[in-house]
């Protein structure tokens, strides 16, 4: 069943070029990511989902509801973390989500407990009764997960939920992300200029350019590189880069040096020759003082197949 | 990941509850209500309306059972007349001075109520939850004229009540009738101050997003509009007319006013502020006009909503 459900839709504004041209995609259960350089029409359909925006053509339903005929039926099921700042003035955290909740057609009681409840769960536990505007940056983007969730919804929209945040706070941000879809099965769409990040969440993804959805596709789709491996080595690394070199290899050094003993390096290795190779780089290891760890395929990242199907060139193989 | 006590839940009850503009016209006055200056301007009414009511005492209740009946006979119906006035003339000393609290009380709460939903960027966290643009600006709309209305009808009706009660037994119900009028007073000045200062704030505080400019704004213009209106008295004619009608706070005495000097007439007593008083329907077509103005402003700009910048 898809979540979200586009058909022919198109949206102008004025005499400018569509900011939509005739898009059509259905979005399926579990994490979508939703990628596009700027103006590539996201917020635009963003707007037309929500509906929030009037007078386009085509259809948007979303989990079955028309949002042009029965926008607030439509919002009632789902919520939305936007990328800006955002906050209630005059009001504390806990007061800002429950009237929040309010609006979204919780009872009075119910809402308080939920606003608790899911700025606990967002790790807000500590600051529930300060103010939203005394927040930092991470706290921020916590509260506005937190008042996307509070009426429960079936389906989420983060715009940029990473966005300001340093790295723990990102993993923390992409923790919460994969709890919500896999412990309690809400269908996320997630829209992001982090790859790396939707391709380590996302369940798909929906690739956006110049107002056309140019692709849509699992992220397990992803295929192996061929002839690409990686290669996880323990103890030292650049000695290990040097015999294998010394052996007709080229090592590519993947990831920082502060991964702490293991080190990854990409190799091109004839899938003909696997065998000879792989006797050949644990040779090198050894004389390098390393350990091979892990020699496996390389899958194609998602940053890639992004800009192949920007430039046209169509689908992941 | 951090595993909280109190963490995530299921929510299986039905989502419905009370109309939005109602949760958020609600939750504006409960947060308006807690500001500092909503409670010194509370605090500054409520000793304005008690002195007011124990003059209005002394000269009705008290200084009746002293002075007065002596001097005046017992002639029942210039007594009620006599009470009359003494009301009408409270209600003004508290109308006229009530007028300049209620104008700050705009300036500096009323001017925020939407600049600072517009700078927290809350319409954002509003709009996409089942809230039309219409709730926003109703919800919005209503909370200054439910301060203006309660804090300018509740103490003059009060004090309405209190006179009757002061009368001499079996004249409560006699002077109630005979200042049958004065509650209508009363409605008058509270609808077209709860019109005409709400409106004009919230035109201005959906202009912009800066809480400061709006309430300097605000200020300029409820306090320019008695210079225009000192001009006016000098003019004759329809400018001069209009010029009267730019101060909205003698806009809103004017029900008062010219009950006040009616009254006095009974008396042979004149002044001259009937000329001067300005037209009331013309002063509740411009209080309704700029509450309409106030109200389409704020809707337009939560229909323009954006999700992203």
């Amino acid at each position: 069943m898809s979540v979200v459900s586009i058909r022919s839709l198109t949206k102008a504004y004025g005499r400018r070029p569509p900011a939509l041209r005739n898009v059509s995609v259905e979005v399926p259960e579990g994490v979508t990511g939703l990628l596009g350089p700027n103006g590539a029409g996201k917020s635009t359909l963003l707007q037309c989902v929500l509906g929030l925006l009037r007078g386009f053509e085509g259809e948007v339903r979303v989990l079955g509801v028309d949002a042009r005929t029965q926008p607030r039926e439509a919002r009632r099921r789902m919520g939305f973390m936007p990328e800006h700042d955002a906050w209630m003035p005059a009001m504390n955290g806990v007061q800002a989500v429950a009237f929040l909740g309010r609006l979204s057609g919780l009872p009075r009681n119910e809402a308080l407990r939920r606003a608790h409840d899911v700025l606990h769960h967002v790790g807000l536990g500590e600051a529930v009764y300060r103010p939203v505007v005394e927040y930092s940056t991470g706290m921020r983007q916590r509260f506005k997960l937190a008042q996307a969730l509070v009426h429960d919804p079936a389906l989420v929209f983060l715009d940029e939920p990473t966005s300001g945040l340093d790295p723990a706070g990102r993993d923390e941000m992409l923790a919460l992300i994969d709890d919500l879809a896999r412990q309690h099965r809400k269908h996320v769409v997630w829209s992001s200029h982090v790859l790396p990040e939707v391709q380590r969440s996302a369940d798909q993804v929906v690739v956006m350019h110049q107002g056309e959805v140019r692709g849509l596709f699992p992220i397990k789709d992803l295929a192996p590189l061929p002839g690409t491996f990686l290669l996880e080595v323990e103890g030292h690394g650049p000695a290990f880069a040097d015999e294998a070199s010394r052996r007709g290899f080229t090592l590519q050094p993947r990831g920082s040096e502060d991964e702490g003993p293991r080190r990854s390096f990409t190799a091109r290795i004839e899938p003909a020759r696997a065998p000879e190779a792989v006797a050949l780089l644990l040779a090198a290891a050894a004389a390098g003082g390393a350990r091979v760890r892990r020699v496996e395929p390389v899958v194609e990242d998602l940053e890639s197949v992004f800009h192949r199907l920007l430039s046209g060139e169509g689908r992941p193989a | 990941m951090t595993v909280h006590a109190r963490g995530y839940r299921a929510y299986a009850g039905a989502l419905g509850g009370p109309p939005a503009w109602w949760v958020v016209f609600r939750a504006n006055v409960e947060a308006l209500a807690a500001t500092r200056a909503m409670r010194v301007m509370n605090t500054l009414l409520l000793l304005l309306a008690c002195g007011v009511g124990v003059l209005l005492y002394v000269q009705v209740g008290l200084g009746e059972r002293i002075f007065a009946r002596g001097m005046r006979g017992d002639d029942p119906a210039r007594l009620l007349l006599d009470h009359r006035l003494a009301l009408l003339t409270a209600l003004r000393v508290y109308y006229t001075s009530a007028s300049v609290v209620i104008v700050l009380l705009s300036i500096l709460t009323g001017a925020g109520l939407v600049a600072d939903d517009l700078r927290a960027r809350a319409l954002t966290l509003i709009m996409v939850r089942p809230v039309r643009p219409l709730d926003y600006a109703l919800g919005k709309a209503l909370v200054m004229p439910w301060f203006v209305l309660t804090r300018a009808a509740l103490p003059g009706l009060a004090m309405w009540l209190l006179v009757g009660a002061w009368q001499a037994p079996g004249q409560t119900q006699a002077f109630w009738e005979a200042a049958s009028d004065v509650p209508g007073v009363i409605a008058s000045f509270s609808l077209l101050a709860a019109g005409a200062y709400p409106g004009l704030v919230l035109l201005i505080s959906s202009a912009t997003p800066r809480r400061g400019v709006a309430s300097g704004l605000a200020a300029a213009v409820l306090f320019g509009g008695l210079v225009v209106r000192g001009i006016g008295l000098h003019v004759s004619g329809l400018q001069g007319e209009a010029f009267r009608l730019a101060s909205l706070s003698t806009n809103a005495l004017a029900p008062v006013l010219e009950a006040h000097w009616r009254a006095r007439e009974a008396f042979g007593r004149r002044d001259w502020l009937l000329e001067r008083v300005p037209s009331i329907p013309a002063a509740a077509w411009l209080a309704a006009g700029l509450l309409l103005l106030g109200f389409l402003r704020v809707w337009w700009r939560a229909r323009s909503v954006e999700v992203s910048e």
